[in-house]
Parts: C-alpha cells; sequence; structure tokens
C-alpha cells in the first residue's frame, strides 16, 4: 500500500547564512538609514534652520548622553507601565473574546459596542479616566489598555468562531467534551489569529502608554515616562531633547514588538503558513 | 427491482448492520432534501450511494453516522441510535477533505479519537502503529499535514477513522478532489483495508467507475426530492484487483448505472 514508495518529506531548512547572504539582507535598510541622515543634516545646513525647529542627528544623540539618567528612568516607567498594560490586554482580551465567541446572542449583543469604544478618540475617554484614577500609573496603563485591548478581542474572537465545520463534527463523533474541544481544537485553532492581535496590541500598547504619560503622567524622577517627558520638553522647546526621548519611545516600541513577535514565531514555527519558511 | 430481491436472498443470512425505515429530511429553509428512504445494509456489504449533485447522498450519510437529524421516520445502527453514546467508536466518518488538526504531527492526528473516547494510553502506539501501517504511512508517522500531499492527506484521514477498529465506515465522497491516478490508487488500498479490517463500508460518492469498482451494491439517487431510484447488485466477488477495472463484468455495470444515473433529473 504505497503511493509509488513516497520519499520521506524534507523541510526546508534555512541555509547557514553566508556572509553575501548577511550583506544581502543588511545592505539596503543600513543605505537608506545612511541616506535618511544625510538628508535629514543637508535640510539643516541648506533651510538654515533654527535648532529648536529641527535639530540635526547629532545634536539629537548629543541630548540622548546628556539626558542619558532621566532618559533612561523614564524608559524604565515607560516599558513597566507597557507590561503591565500588555499582561491586562492579553488576559481580559482574550476572557472577553471567548465571553463573545461562547454565543452568537453575547456576540450580537457586545460586540457593537466595543468598537464603539475602539472607534471614540482617547482624548475624548481620557479625562474621564484622571478623574476617576488620578494622574499616575493607573490611569496611564487603563488608556493604554483601552487602546491596545479590541486588536487582542477582535483577533481572538475571529479565530474562536471561524473552526472549520468538519473539524468540530469530527469532535462530536467521538463524544468530545467541552473541555477537550476548546483544549484541542478551538484554542489551536485560534492560535495564529490570536498571535496577530498580540503583534498589534504590543505596537499599540507602547504608543497607549506614550498617550498615557502625556496626558495623565505625573512625579519626578522619570515618574511620568517617556510622554511626560515629551509633553514637558515640547512646552518648553527643547526640541532637541524632545527628539531623543521619541526615538528611545520609538526603540521601545520596536523592541517590544519584536520580542513578541519571536514569542508568537515560536509557538507557530512547526505548523503554521506564516512561521514556516518556503523554499521554491 | 428484481435486482434489489435478488440480492437481499442472497445476503439475508447475514445480519443487519444499518437499517434507515422511511426517513425524510427537511431543512429549516423548507428544501426537502430526501424523501422516503428505506436502506438495509448488512454487515459486510460495501454500498455506494450514488446520484447528481444535491441527491441528498451526503445528507443521508451525516444522518446515518448521526451529525443530522431526519425530520421523520427511523434510523438505526447496529440497534442503537446514531451517535449514541454506547457505540462510540463502531462508526467512523471520513470526509470530502481529510479535516486534519494542522497543529498534530501524523501520529497525533491519528491519536485522536482514542484520545478523546479516553481509550487508554497505553493502547495507543500499537492501535496507531497497525492503522498507519494498513494505509501505508509508517514512515510519515511524525511528518506534519501540511508535508503531505492531497492523498496521502486522505491516507492519515482513513488511518484515523480505522484506529477506533470501526465495524462501520462512513464515507462521504473521500476521493472526489484527487486526481484520477491518485484516485485509483486509494480505490485499491481501501479494498484491502476493507479486506484486512471487514468493516462495512457506505460510500457516497458521484463517479460511478468507482462506485462499481468498490462496491457489493449501488444505490442510484435521483435529484429533488433525493430518493432511492434503484440498487444494483455488483457481482463480481472480493478481492478485486485493478484487473477488474478493465474485464466486460466491469463494463456492463458501469454501462447499467450510467443508463440510469441519465435518468435521474
Amino acid at each position: 500500500m504505497t503511493e509509488s514508495t513516497p520519499k520521506p518529506v524534507t523541510i526546508a531548512v534555512p541555509r547557514e547564512l553566508k556572509a553575501p547572504a548577511w550583506l544581502e539582507r543588511f545592505f539596503p535598510p543600513l543605505a537608506s538609514f545612511v541616506l535618511f541622515i544625510a538628508v535629514w543634516q543637508g535640510i539643516i545646513l541648506a533651510a538654515q534652520l533654527k535648532p529648536y525647529v529641527l535639530p540635526g542627528p547629532l545634536a539629537v544623540i548629543g541630548a540622548v548622553v546628556d539626558n542619558r539618567s532621566s532618559l533612561g528612568e523614564s524608559a524604565l516607567f515607560t516599558f513597566q507601565a507597557s507590561f503591565v498594560a500588555f499582561l491586562v490586554v492579553m488576559v481580559l482580551g482574550t476572557v472577553i473574546a471567548f465571553v463573545l465567541a461562547s454565543s452568537k446572542f453575547i456576540e450580537k449583543a457586545f460586540y457593537p459596542y466595543a468598537v464603539m469604544l475602539q472607534s471614540t478618540p482617547v482624548i475624548a475617554i481620557a479625562p474621564i479616566i484622571i478623574i476617576w484614577f488620578g494622574f499616575g500609573f493607573t490611569s496611564i496603563v487603563t488608556i493604554s489598555v483601552i487602546i491596545a485591548i479590541f486588536a487582542v478581542v477582535a483577533n481572538t474572537t475571529q479565530g474562536l468562531i471561524s473552526v472549520e465545520n468538519n473539524l468540530q463534527n469530527l469532535f462530536k463523533l467521538y463524544g468530545a467534551t467541552k473541555p477537550q474541544t476548546l483544549l484541542k481544537l478551538r484554542l489551536p485553532f485560534a492560535l495564529p489569529f490570536m498571535v496577530t492581535g498580540w503583534r498589534i496590541a504590543a505596537a499599540q500598547v507602547v504608543i497607549g502608554v506614550i498617550v498615557g504619560e502625556y496626558m495623565a503622567g505625573a512625579g519626578g524622577g522619570g515618574m511620568g515616562g517617556l510622554g511626560l517627558i515629551i509633553a514637558e520638553t515640547s512646552a518648553r522647546l527643547q526640541t532637541a531633547y524632545l527628539f531623543a526621548a521619541a526615538l528611545c519611545a520609538a526603540l521601545l516600541g520596536i523592541g517590544f514588538f519584536l520580542v513578541v513577535n519571536l514569542f508568537g514565531h515560536l509557538l507557530l514555527k512547526n505548523w503554521h503558513e506564516s512561521a514556516i519558511q518556503f523554499e521554491n | 427491482m428484481t435486482r434489489t430481491q435478488a440480492f437481499t436472498e442472497r445476503s439475508s443470512r447475514s445480519e443487519t448492520l444499518v437499517s434507515v425505515r422511511g426517513v425524510d429530511k427537511q431543512y429549516g429553509n423548507g428544501t426537502v432534501a430526501i424523501s422516503g428512504i428505506d436502506l438495509e445494509v448488512k454487515t459486510g456489504e460495501f454500498v455506494s450511494l450514488v446520484g447528481p449533485s444535491g441527491c441528498g447522498k451526503s445528507t443521508l450519510l451525516r444522518i446515518i453516522a448521526g451529525l443530522g437529524e431526519a425530520t421523520t421516520g427511523e434510523v438505526l445502527v447496529d440497534g442503537a441510535a446514531p451517535g449514541d453514546a454506547q457505540t462510540r467508536g463502531q462508526s467512523s466518518f471520513v470526509f470530502q477533505e481529510a479535516t486534519l488538526l494542522p497543529w498534530r504531527p501524523v501520529r497525533q492526528n491519528v491519536e485522536l479519537p482514542l484520545e478523546l473516547m479516553n481509550v487508554p494510553r497505553i493502547q495507543w502506539a500499537e492501535r496507531v502503529g497497525e492503522a498507519l501501517h494498513m494505509v501505508g504511512l509508517s514512515n510519515f508517522a511524525g511528518a506534519y499535514p501540511r508535508e503531505l500531499s492531497g492523498g496521502m492527506k486522505m491516507r492519515v484521514s482513513i488511518a484515523r477513522a480505522l484506529v477506533t477498529k470501526p465495524r462501520l465506515l462512513l464515507m462521504d465522497e473521500p476521493f472526489g478532489a484527487l486526481d484520477e491516478i491518485t484516485r485509483q490508487r486509494l480505490n485499491d488500498d481501501l479494498m484491502r483495508v476493507k479486506e484486512i479490517t471487514g468493516a462495512t463500508v457506505i460510500f457516497v460518492t458521484h463517479n460511478v467507475f468507482e462506485a462499481v469498482f468498490l462496491s457489493s451494491r449501488i444505490v442510484v439517487m435521483s435529484v429533488r426530492p433525493g430518493r432511492i431510484l434503484e440498487q444494483i447488485a455488483v457481482d463480481t466477488p472480493y478481492p478485486r484487483s485493478s484487473d477488474y477495472r478493465t474485464s466486460a463484468a466491469f463494463t456492463k455495470d458501469a454501462g447499467v448505472v450510467m443508463k440510469l444515473l441519465a435518468h435521474t433529473h
């Protein structure tokens, strides 16, 4: 009973990256980066811009160095707030998604309000949150959660309700219990959708914290995070410092996203299309 | 109808495994899928349901599996209602698509029924090994579904159906999406699986040649509403080799079925 003596299937294994491959991968972004810096400096020289309008790349690096302890403390605060907000988004978002996916009625009853919450600008919600929780950590995390949670709720719900019909029939035929169906079918089936939600939320959570700090940040010694530095430096026209804070915020956001991305990749690498390297 | 009578007499010694009496199925939107279906399947038979699309052959199969309920009439599988907890695992269903869990390698896909039915873990390895051996995939236990061809995926699906050692195998156009060469190979292999396991098979297809090659009896259904038009006994004894495909008996029976199908619209 063989299909013309099938040979074992080999999985495409990425070859060891050789020097040309490295170059091929890193040269384009590096080249565009150098070009970007050059254009930046060039514009300042050509248009004779004042440093408080647009500081040069060297001035920004200088501001990072000068304010390194303050930036470090603030970045740590922002990271902590982002981490807590991300945990809340993961747990609360997943729970809400399971509730929404548990019945068509509940989904129809509550999903529109989730969309409505998502569509309301944070600017409108933030003052209420500050009235309730005051300035500081709680308000900042809450604002971030409101911004980021929808991605997890929407994607997880979508994953849970799009389980293939015949797979459900298969489980039914063998008398699977509800917990069995949840753990062995619905959850793994929804996982690629959930990972997508986590990726989006990872980026949004940092943005949410910065926005939260901008509006609800308080306290010295870095206790207002990078968002508060951005708010203060823009008021004082300390533009180079402002750029430095924005740069830190961007790096933090990218780092956060990459970690979550890697985690998702590790979860899916064996089986899901999105995580497999194809060789044509 | 004389053909049906001749068949019933010949097999009257064996016991009835599936009995369908006066079954109608009307969907919520008012569509009558099947109407007045009477069908008896005896242990060891290979019965094919053949008919144009929309004749309700899949609907009938799903009712026998316990995946859908008849609007009226009665279905008994081994004396119990389909889907009854007592008889669980005694009938297996093979879907049109392989319906494998992509996150599980082949072995764990085949283990699934044992897992869900709480079969003691100590028996798994042996039973999965047997099932994979029967479909010729012993060397692929560790492969993921995405690494397999369409034909191999379907073999995994069949192995999964066999792992509970079912008495009744229900197959819903399992080879419909495969190319002709792969389909014929899987037909040959299914023939062998049936010889080894002795399982009774009810097989839905719209391919006349496949039906004639595999079946001991062919049930021809008509469309809107789905009714049984006629039943034809295929007399060539088992085991049937691939030479049977080019024999005169094969051509004759295929001709009879095709002539009937021409009147189903």
